[in-house]
């Protein structure tokens, strides 16, 4: 999360926004994102449905898989990948994008 | 519905801080003047024979180690790093983040970092000087740590020695990582100057 924290600047330079997702509560997020410093939006999903659209919550789970997903203007999921983020393949895939994109 | 951006969502288990393992951490032989090469980017005078290559996963980008005596706390590294803890791009801001998190699975408490403007790179740097106590483990920790430019982003020069708590520093194996430090050079832009 920090890795973002300190990417934040290229994101908005790809006009891209990003946010985190979790089964814990807005409490626990608030405190959470306070002692890590994040300024982006964490979303508490205690339901869990977010994860399992996308793919994130194996059945019987309590909570997510770690998963980024790129959601491109049209809405469709233009990446995801399981697991620790590569922070540079995502700069690279949302440098693309918004290349694509020509925004 | 066409939404105006481009949307990176992050699905995570709290807690999780894992870093990628997106690094190779490839030593080139010394070259002809001296140098080693690491990963095809970073070039330095490397240490004597008794430092070895720290491993390069989590949050090291190149450096090395040594341990003195039998106390396997008894030890040593210097490092470079890319990505240092915390995410500001002012060296003072970043180095009070930076010390939230160093050294955080070791329990260690800081006490409040001294610092010096200094010059670093032929650029401007800032350097901290903080010891640490773990009196659970009873072990104590020395740290340098150099903060500067690198294009838009801060990275980092750090010296940590680990001591049993009653035992002094030995500030003399110092003067391998200023020896580091004086030769260090990036061979090529980083990934983010060229992005």
């Amino acid at each position: 999360m920090e890795g973002h924290q300190r990417n934040l600047y290229l994101y908005e330079r790809f006009n891209a926004r990003v946010a985190g997702v979790s089964r814990d509560d807005v409490t626990t997020l608030k405190y959470w994102a306070q002692s890590l410093g994040l300024s982006f939006p964490l979303m508490s999903n205690i339901s869990g449905y977010l994860g399992l659209n996308l793919g994130a919550l194996a059945q019987g789970s309590p909570v997510f898989s770690r998963r980024t997903v790129i959601i491109d203007r049209q809405g469709m999921i233009r990446y995801a990948k399981d697991g620790s983020p590569n922070y540079r393949e995502i700069l690279e895939v949302l440098k693309k994008l918004h290349e694509e994109d020509g925004s | 519905m066409k939404i105006p951006f481009l949307f990176l969502l992050l699905l995570f288990l709290q807690g999780c801080a894992g870093t990628s393992a997106e690094k190779n951490n490839e030593l080139d032989p010394i070259s002809k003047n001296d140098l080693m090469v690491s990963q095809k980017e970073y070039a330095f005078t490397p240490p004597s024979e008794k430092w070895r290559p720290l491993p390069t996963e989590g949050d090291i980008t190149v450096g090395f180690y040594m341990t003195e005596g039998k106390n396997i706390s008894n030890q040593t590294s210097f490092a470079y790093h890319e990505e240092p803890y915390g995410y500001s791009r002012n060296l003072g801001q970043r180095m009070g983040e930076f010390y939230k998190r160093f050294l955080w699975a070791s329990r260690v408490t800081w006490e409040t970092p001294r610092t010096r403007g200094i010059n670093i790179l032929g650029r401007e740097g800032l350097e901290a000087t903080a010891i640490g106590t773990d009196p659970v483990q009873g072990n104590k920790v020395f740290s340098r740590v150099i903060f500067t430019h690198r294009g838009e982003r801060i990275v980092a020069f750090y010296f940590t020695q680990w001591r049993d708590i009653k035992d002094p520093f030995d500030s003399s194996v110092e003067a391998e990582f200023q020896k580091f430090l004086n030769s260090f050079h990036f061979l090529k832009p980083s990934f983010y100057e060229e992005l």
